[in-house]
């Protein structure tokens, strides 16, 4: 093994992991050699500055917003196997067997269809090929609320869910005139952290404590906002549009009325 | 209510989480919440963007614990996430300017003790901020993770040698920041 050089011996004494035979080592080299101790212990310094520096305690809702988070949502049970071990595994015995019966009874079944397939609608030909998924298993698993918007001159959709610790709402709206949007985050423990909307910008974003009020202009567009978890939550988030009635989306920790 | 041991290994709580037990990840949290914040808070100087970053890499680390290869650390691995993310959100932000007055650092209850570690801790805080990223999260790891060269290695992704060349570097650049902030 080779004997390490003259700074890696100055820092291994400083992280406290040279053997003994190094730090002795260290030690006459320092003594005849000024240019090294100064070095030694500037470095030295730092090290203590840097311990003596402060440690924060970290929220309180650090802890309770993970846990808020995870409960929504399921590890993966394994990792996806590479490439080869999912070969070496489709060639064993029962998954082949599985793959031939698939196939037949898919031959089978071509057969006994009837050809002609303007019978069908598009949606019962997914429907008999086992493609249509209900909108329901379409659903992130993370999706804590989903609301239709349907007020006078108003359609769109308002969608709650969580995303990376954070709690994300899509906004899409279409209306025939200019719309202001209220959100009210009292009691819900939010905070507002990022607005975001697709096209040209629209009319004034403010976003405070309490509250996040913008402007929709009229036509179609696309907003996310999404706000960090603070103190656990009373009440769901208030979506108002224009001076219609107030629409309530779950955050998914509201206490029960 | 579930009793959890102190002593019950992060393996053993990650296996219970993969089993559908959601609270096995408190005791993870607790554990790790308060150095994986600092380690945050450390990288880019704001209590809120640290208290997402760490609140982020663990809700992140659950989802992914199917891929979690308990041959490691637990710890190294959700170091490795929180440093991607951190990285990732230094890339997308705009740089550090330090605050003047401090509205960061604690406020003093006694006199001049109390006055002198506001300095330093302000001193601290400017010089690593005005490191190089790369420098920055070496020394974050080492002095406020205390993480051995081995698992920054594993947590940055990066060969053994290479973490302890940039760790000098970094040291003798912070060497030269606090003298030349008489700091020291």
């Amino acid at each position: 093994m080779s004997r390490p050089g003259h700074d890696e011996l100055i820092q291994g004494e400083i992280d406290g992991v040279n053997a003994a035979s190094d730090s002795a080592r260290l030690r006459v080299l320092l003594a005849s050699r000024p240019d090294l101790d100064g070095r030694f212990r500037s470095l030295a310094r730092v090290s203590e500055t840097l311990g003596g520096a402060e440690r924060l305690e970290p929220p309180p809702e650090l802890l309770d917003g993970v846990m808020w988070a995870v409960r929504g949502c399921r590890p993966k049970a394994q990792a996806r196997p590479g490439w080869q071990e999912a070969l070496r595994a489709l060639l064993t015995p029962a998954p082949l067997a599985a793959c031939a019966c698939t196939l037949l009874i898919g031959v089978v079944l071509g057969g006994l269809l009837p050809s002609d397939t303007g019978l069908f609608s598009r949606k019962e030909r997914a429907a008999l090929s086992g493609t249509a998924l209900s909108p329901g298993r379409l659903d992130a698993a993370s999706t804590l609320d989903r609301r239709s918007i349907a007020l006078e001159g108003i359609t769109g959709e308002a969608v709650t869910r969580i995303e990376g610790g954070l709690l994300v709402l899509d906004l899409e709206l279409e209306a025939t005139r200019r719309v202001d949007v209220n959100l009210d985050l009292d009691g819900t423990g939010l905070s507002p952290r990022s607005f975001s909307q697709d096209g040209p910008p629209g009319g004034d974003v403010v976003m405070a404590v309490g509250q996040v009020r913008f402007s929709h202009l009229a036509g179609r567009r696309r907003y996310n906002v999404s706000f960090s978890l603070g103190d656990p939550a009373g009440r769901a988030l208030r979506l108002r549009l224009g001076v219609g009635e107030a629409l309530d989306l779950s955050i998914g920790r509201e206490r029960p009325r | 209510m579930l009793y959890l041991s102190q002593d019950e290994n992060d393996a053993d709580l990650v296996r219970r989480c993969l089993q559908g037990d959601a609270e096995a990840f408190r005791p993870l949290v607790a554990r790790y919440q308060r150095v994986l914040y600092n380690v945050a808070y450390r990288m880019v100087h704001d209590r809120e963007d640290a208290r997402d970053l760490a609140q982020g890499a663990f809700v992140k680390a659950y989802e992914k614990l199917g891929t979690y290869d308990p041959a490691y650390q637990f710890f190294s691995w959700i170091y490795r996430i929180l440093v991607n993310d951190t990285l990732n959100f230094l890339k997308r932000n705009r740089p550090y300017q330090s605050l003047e007055p401090n509205w960061d650092v604690a406020a003093p209850s006694g006199p001049r003790d109390d006055l002198e570690a506001r300095e330093r801790n302000r001193a601290v805080r400017d010089a690593l901020m005005a490191l190089p990223v790369d420098s920055r999260e070496v020394v974050v790891l080492r002095h406020f993770a205390e993480l051995s060269y081995g698992e920054m290695s594993v947590a940055l992704a990066i060969p053994e040698k290479t973490v302890k060349s940039r760790l000098y570097t970094a040291r003798q650049r912070l060497a030269e920041i606090l003298d030349a902030r008489g700091a020291r």
